[in-house]
């Protein structure tokens, strides 16, 4: 296991991080849930095992329970609080009320206390806003998240599903107030879906963010379970044939399985850590979230940290999964060519 | 013609705005460029009496003779400042030196003085950066416009082929600096490049900037010229910009011709009309080497689509959803519930 720097905070973190959306046995309305607290504490204590030293949940996994069984693997494994980082999240519906959702002060700052009265712990390490609330004020909910680190309950803020531009108007009312600014965002990337590449990752590098992966393997299309039938339809056993989520481009996934098959082949690992070895090149990835039910599922998973590529298979997943360039993209890559700013290759601007 | 609050500004522009890109020809821009002064005070004449009030230029477009060639229209027609607004641009190649491009404040500041004076002109009503300089630190670039303007050699700034973050990073920087805020932005809007509904379009609406559209009829490619079965000897043939994913056009295309029939209008007519209904655009740049052009062109502004046009038109060249664009429409759902009033924007 490596460790990266979350952005550019002090804070190192395992580039795997163990995902807990998958902890928890009652019924939530996400996807199917049969996990309990003996499970997860076992998945907790197999990824600390393997260096990992991050653990990524939230409030609306399995209505709270994904927070409580994390927090109880911790205290049953007696893992000490300086040995791992701690994430969850705040921002989903945690009831019916117009109020149980969103990033308004008044949810956030209810929800944080709720999250580690479920965790049992005094502080979370990141605490993050879920996802874009279209009713709030962003100040709002800025102002409420450096409180919430002011008052000790978290130790960096994060984002998640964000768009480029709404970071970027967060970091700069952050800046202009003084307050502390998002560190990281969570987001979806994977070698079959990059389309984060397009505004995210040069915002992210331009601004120093750190980016955690959420569903890596596009929701187990990369696991090498699934075929692809006839009207793009998959067939198999895992989640996908339930819940056909996150969007993803099928054939294009399923050319990529194939060319990772025999990568992972000659190193005896599966695909699904080919995929997660590709996202653990990229420069920008600060860690990638692992989710598991079985202890088989995480061991494949860990095995990708072991997995280094070469250039040439780099090269051929990089042209297959290349999105097609949109504009403002291609503009800008063009101008800058054609302007030939006459800056020497070893002082190369961002 | 229609004027538009040009973004959260108190400045009216017309809805369609006179390109001037077709004017001169030298260089690398004999290929787009060819039209010769008499032709561009003509041009810019028949714009004027149609109720165009807003002309785009920039310092690099046949290295600097549209800009003299637009001066010298405005003064041969005898027109008031006050009637006209114009914008021109900085940041390509204006000669050899490494200095000569870019947006630092050396250059920024030598070139507004270069383009008044090929202008004829003490201001410009908005001054752009034509692109994104990766060498320059934003706040010096807006340092330099936050001058400009303050100096009385422009009354606005905005930006061109920005990426939203970019955008939306500069709109911080001066919040924080009280520096004159980016006030527009040109990019890259038509029905074969919907490109910038993605990010760009809800940044212009939160933020409150204007939107000028280049290349409406994506390189002409949209002129009605193009079809599936045909060569054409537009202006494409020789210059392939911008990109266009043809096989689907082609079907967009057809709905085009459809309703360009059903109104009696161009196709190009069609192209233009869409643009000019969509809620973000604050005007649409056209340019034209000749006056049959321009006034095809003009027509658009009394083509009014039916909402069944706009909604075929609006389905056959639809974007495919990308992340996180479809992620943040479907945890929108989140907070639709119990709230009496308007859906929440996404």
């Amino acid at each position: 296991m490596r460790y990266n720097r979350l952005g550019q905070t002090g804070l190192v973190v395992s580039e795997l991080c163990l995902g807990a959306m998958t902890f928890g046995n009652k019924p939530s309305g996400f996807f199917q849930h049969d996990l309990d607290q003996a499970g997860s504490t076992a998945l907790v204590k197999q990824a600390l095992d393997g260096g990992i030293n991050m653990i990524d949940t939230a409030n609306l996994y399995t209505a709270g329970q994904s927070e409580e069984f994390v927090g109880g693997a911790l205290r049953s494994l007696g893992v000490v609080r300086d040995r791992i980082v701690i994430a969850t999240k705040g921002m989903g519906p945690m009831g019916e009320g117009p109020n149980d959702a969103g990033a308004s002060r008044y949810h956030l700052l209810h929800q944080i206390d709720a999250s580690l009265a479920r965790l049992g712990l005094d502080h979370v390490d990141l605490y993050q806003i879920h996802g874009w609330d279209p009713n709030g004020g962003m100040e709002e909910a800025l102002r409420a998240m450096e409180d919430i680190v002011r008052s000790g309950r978290a130790r960096y803020v994060g984002v998640s599903n964000w768009a480029a531009w709404q970071i970027a108007k967060a970091l700069g009312i952050a800046e202009r107030r003084g307050w502390d600014k998002f560190v990281s965002l969570q987001a979806f990337y994977t070698v079959a879906n990059r389309e984060l590449e397009r505004e995210l990752v040069p915002m992210l590098q331009s601004e120093g963010l750190g980016l955690m992966v959420w569903s890596p393997l596009a929701g187990g299309l990369l696991s090498g379970k699934y075929a692809l039938s006839e009207g793009d339809k998959t067939q198999g056993e895992g989640r996908r044939a339930k819940l056909d989520f996150p969007r993803v481009d099928k054939k294009l996934a399923f050319d990529l399985v194939e060319a990772m098959r025999p990568m992972a082949e000659s190193r005896s690992v599966a695909v699904s850590a080919v995929a997660i070895a590709w996202l653990l090149h990229q420069e920008v990835v600060s860690t990638v979230i692992v989710g598991a039910r079985r202890a088989d599922q995480l061991a494949e998973n860990l095995a990708a940290s072991d997995v280094e590529l070469t250039g040439d298979e780099l090269a051929r997943l990089d042209a297959l999964g290349a999105p097609e360039p949109e504009y403002p993209g291609w503009a800008i890559a063009s101008q800058t060519a054609r302007h030939g700013f006459r800056v020497s290759p070893r002082r190369k601007p961002q | 013609m229609r004027y538009n609050n040009f973004g959260n500004t108190g400045l009216f522009v017309s809805e369609l705005c006179l390109g001037t890109m077709t004017f001169g020809g030298e260089g690398m821009w004999t290929a787009i460029a060819d039209v010769d002064q008499q032709g561009a005070t003509a041009l810019v004449k028949a714009a004027l009496d149609a109720g165009i009030n807003f002309i785009d230029t920039a310092n690099v477009y046949s290295n600097g003779l549209s800009e003299q060639m637009t001066g010298r229209a405005l003064a041969d027609l005898g027109v008031k400042r006050s009637d006209v607004i114009v914008a021109t641009k900085a940041l390509g190649p204006m000669g050899e030196g490494v200095n000569d491009r870019g947006a630092s404040r050396v250059h920024l500041l030598q070139q507004i003085d270069e383009s008044l004076k090929r202008l004829g002109l003490d201001h410009v009503d908005l001054y752009q950066i034509h692109g994104w300089d990766p060498a320059t630190p934003v706040e010096e670039t807006l340092r330099a416009l936050d001058r400009i303007v303050s100096s009385g050699r422009a009354r606005y700034v905005g930006v061109s082929n920005w990426a939203a973050w970019q955008i939306m990073k500069a709109l911080g920087i001066s919040e924080r600096l009280g520096l004159e805020r980016i006030v527009s932005l040109q990019a890259y809007y038509s029905l074969a490049g919907r490109d910038i509904e993605r990010e760009i379009v809800p940044l212009l609406r939160s933020e409150g900037l204007g939107l000028m559209v280049w290349s409406p009829l994506a390189g002409g490619f949209l002129s009605g010229k193009y079809t599936r079965d045909g060569e054409a000897s537009g202006r494409r043939a020789t210059f392939d910009f911008p990109p266009v994913d043809a096989d689907k056009m082609y079907d967009v295309i057809d709905v085009m011709r459809e309703i360009a029939q059903g109104r009696g209008c161009t196709v190009a007519q069609v192209a233009l009309a869409w643009l000019l209904a969509k809620p973000a655009v604050s005007t649409v740049i056209i340019g034209a080497k000749r006056l049959d052009q321009l006034s095809d062109n003009l027509g658009a502004v009394d083509i009014h689509l039916s909402p069944e046009d706009s909604e075929r038109l609006d389905s056959a060249s639809a974007l495919v959803p990308e992340y996180p664009g479809w992620m943040i429409d479907r945890q929108a759902v989140y907070r639709q519930g119990g709230l009496a009033g308007e859906p929440p924007r996404s």
